[in-house]
């Protein structure tokens, strides 16, 4: 099996603080990885050390084997990786069109409106809110403007950061069913605290604890074993939000 | 096509209007004024690239309007205001610019909002103690100023007039073609979300840099007309009021509304002008600059986005962005 991602004993600081003390897994291609752990356990700075929004201190980052730990962020996004933060990840002041044209926009790609036209095929709200800025949105469009402007650009790689947080449990089935459909022509790394969403959509995950991988493995193991779930997450599958 | 048949017979009605406005209006101090306002007009959008399209905020703006003016100066005095030497200003102007504004981006486009606004200040600051010193006194007379004169075919007010005002038309048109354009798009989303626009690929450094630089060409030669305009430039077009009083025309007409910078400075200098006419018979308009502080705290109050940014928002934005997305299928 390819493997798309690869973390090799990663650390991190953010100012002072030793967020990331060695960070080690691998993302196979075309699957859904899904990054688990508690609260502070280094989940959303892995993803922002994946982007180059934080410089790695130590360890190696590999993109289809080749290190992408020095690269700018946008250099690392040209090599094909679509980053959906948690927050702030629309531009407010400009209109759902706008965003959208701006994600697809990519400097090197040129613009496609038949892949504007497939967005608003799969998220409908977006279609009615077209003209809207996007500051005026929900929370739930937001989210569904910014997994669809993850979408539009068709990066091999997403990376996707706690995208269920907020939403209405209509929104978090329309979420499942879209990263359902991923499968097989994405590569997904999502940070999910849902341990239900990401048992829906995960083929493997990844454990953090305190800024280390302590587990690795097939999600459906994980789902079966509750002693791990209790013991890095305080939860188990069948108490999970749905 | 009949839309489009209205927009050019609208456009051609604007530009003979300003081109007759001079003849309308009487001439004299008037046209004087309406050069200020087209120098100063294309001055503000140039500025509001800046501001108001990709959310950069100089202090230093003026080192751009003020270089332009000095070339421009030294250009037409050592040439004996041949037209050549009208040329040469011109031509040398956007080169200068070019390589200033390069300079100035790599020096502080990286840097975050407030310290880019320090080094700006700093650099504008710096042209206007050099344009002083008594070092460069041979080409800039220091603080006495130069008084320039200008080739034959330019030396009347009418002409002098049509070369403003074709030259803001000119700077309106193209700046609307280019925030318009991708990359207008892109400088819209730096000011919105820096973060984002890098996470989707995009060089910010190389779209502000872009945008530093077009925006100092256009003050540039918006500096340059001035001192044709004026037919003498001072240490004072580096000053940091200057680049002060082409923010607040920005901020007066709208950020982000390109046209707001042309109307900002319309209303500025138009009340600047009345003001000082009252103060001959009302002495109280001799402090007309506290009445000016008055206004930029009322509109910053009421009109945070400016008179245009107000009036297009009334307008409703839905058509806006219908004509934008019409313009780019």
């Amino acid at each position: 099996m390819k493997h798309v991602l690869e973390l090799d004993g990663v650390h991190a600081n953010i100012g002072q603080f030793q967020i990331l003390q060695g960070v080690s897994f691998r993302v196979p291609e075309h699957q859904v990885t899904v990054l688990m752990g508690r609260n502070g356990a280094g989940k959303t700075t892995t993803l922002r050390t994946i982007m180059g929004y934080v410089r790695p201190r130590a360890g190696h980052i590999r993109m289809n084997g080749a290190a992408i730990g020095d690269l700018s962020t946008h250099q690392i996004a040209r090599r094909g990786i679509a980053y959906l933060p948690e927050e702030n990840h629309v531009f407010h002041r400009l209109t759902v069109a706008e965003n959208l044209q701006m994600a697809d926009r990519r400097a090197r790609d040129g613009h496609h409106p038949e892949r504007v036209e497939r967005m608003m095929d799969l998220f409908g709200d977006l279609r009615r809110a077209w003209c809207r800025p996007a500051g005026s949105l929900s929370g739930g469009q937001k989210q569904m403007l910014a997994m669809a402007s993850a979408l539009i650009s068709e990066q091999p790689v997403l990376l996707i950061d706690e995208p269920s947080k907020g939403l209405s449990p209509g929104y978090v089935h329309r979420l499942v069913e879209i990263l359902q459909g991923l499968k097989g022509s994405r590569t997904v790394l999502l940070v999910e605290q849902n341990v239900w969403l990401a048992g829906q959509v995960a083929d493997t995950f990844v454990m953090l604890d305190d800024g280390r991988t302590v587990l690795s493995g097939n999600m459906q193991e994980l789902l079966q074993r509750e002693d791990w779930q209790q013991q890095f997450l305080g939860v188990h599958a069948t108490r999970g939000e749905r | 096509m009949n839309r489009n048949i209205v927009r050019y017979a609208a456009a051609v009605l604007l530009l003979a209007v300003g081109l007759l406005l001079p003849t309308i209006t009487g001439g004299g101090g008037t046209t004087t004024l309406l050069e200020q306002v087209f120098t100063f007009g294309a001055f503000a959008m140039s500025y509001d690239l800046l501001l108001g399209f990709t959310g950069i905020i100089s202090f230093g703006h003026a080192m751009f309007f003020g270089t332009g003016a000095y070339i421009m100066g030294i250009c037409l005095v050592r040439g004996n205001a041949s037209t050549l030497s009208f040329v040469c200003g011109a031509m040398l102007a956007v080169v200068v610019s070019v390589m200033l504004s390069l300079v100035v981006a790599f020096l502080s486009l990286r840097m975050k909002d407030t310290y880019f606004a320090m080094i700006t200040l700093a650099v504008g600051q710096t042209f206007y103690v050099l344009a002083g010193s008594r070092a460069l006194q041979p080409w800039t007379n220091a603080n006495d100023g130069i008084t320039v004169f200008v080739p034959d075919w330019l030396n009347s007010d009418y002409a002098i007039y049509c070369l403003c005002f074709l030259f803001c038309v000119a700077v309106a048109f193209l700046l609307f073609q280019f925030v318009k354009s991708p990359v207008g798009v892109i400088l819209k989303g730096i000011r919105d979300n820096e973060s984002r626009m890098v996470a989707l690929g995009h060089s910010v450094f190389r779209y502000k840099t872009a945008a530093f630089v077009i925006s100092g060409i256009v003050a540039t030669l918006a500096g340059a007309l001035f001192v044709i305009a004026e037919m003498f430039v001072s240490t004072q077009v580096f000053d940091v009021s200057t680049s002060i009083n082409v923010l607040l025309m920005t901020i007066i007409g709208g950020t982000g509304t390109l046209f707001g910078g042309l109307l900002g400075a319309a209303v500025i200098l138009i009340a600047q002008s009345e003001f000082s006419t009252l103060a001959g018979t009302y002495p109280m308009f001799n402090d007309y600059m506290i009445l000016f502080g008055v206004l930029y705290v009322l509109v910053v109050l009421f009109l945070p986005r400016g008179i245009l940014g107000t009036i297009l928002q009334e307008r409703g934005r839905r058509r806006w962005t219908t004509r934008f997305l019409n313009s780019n299928r």
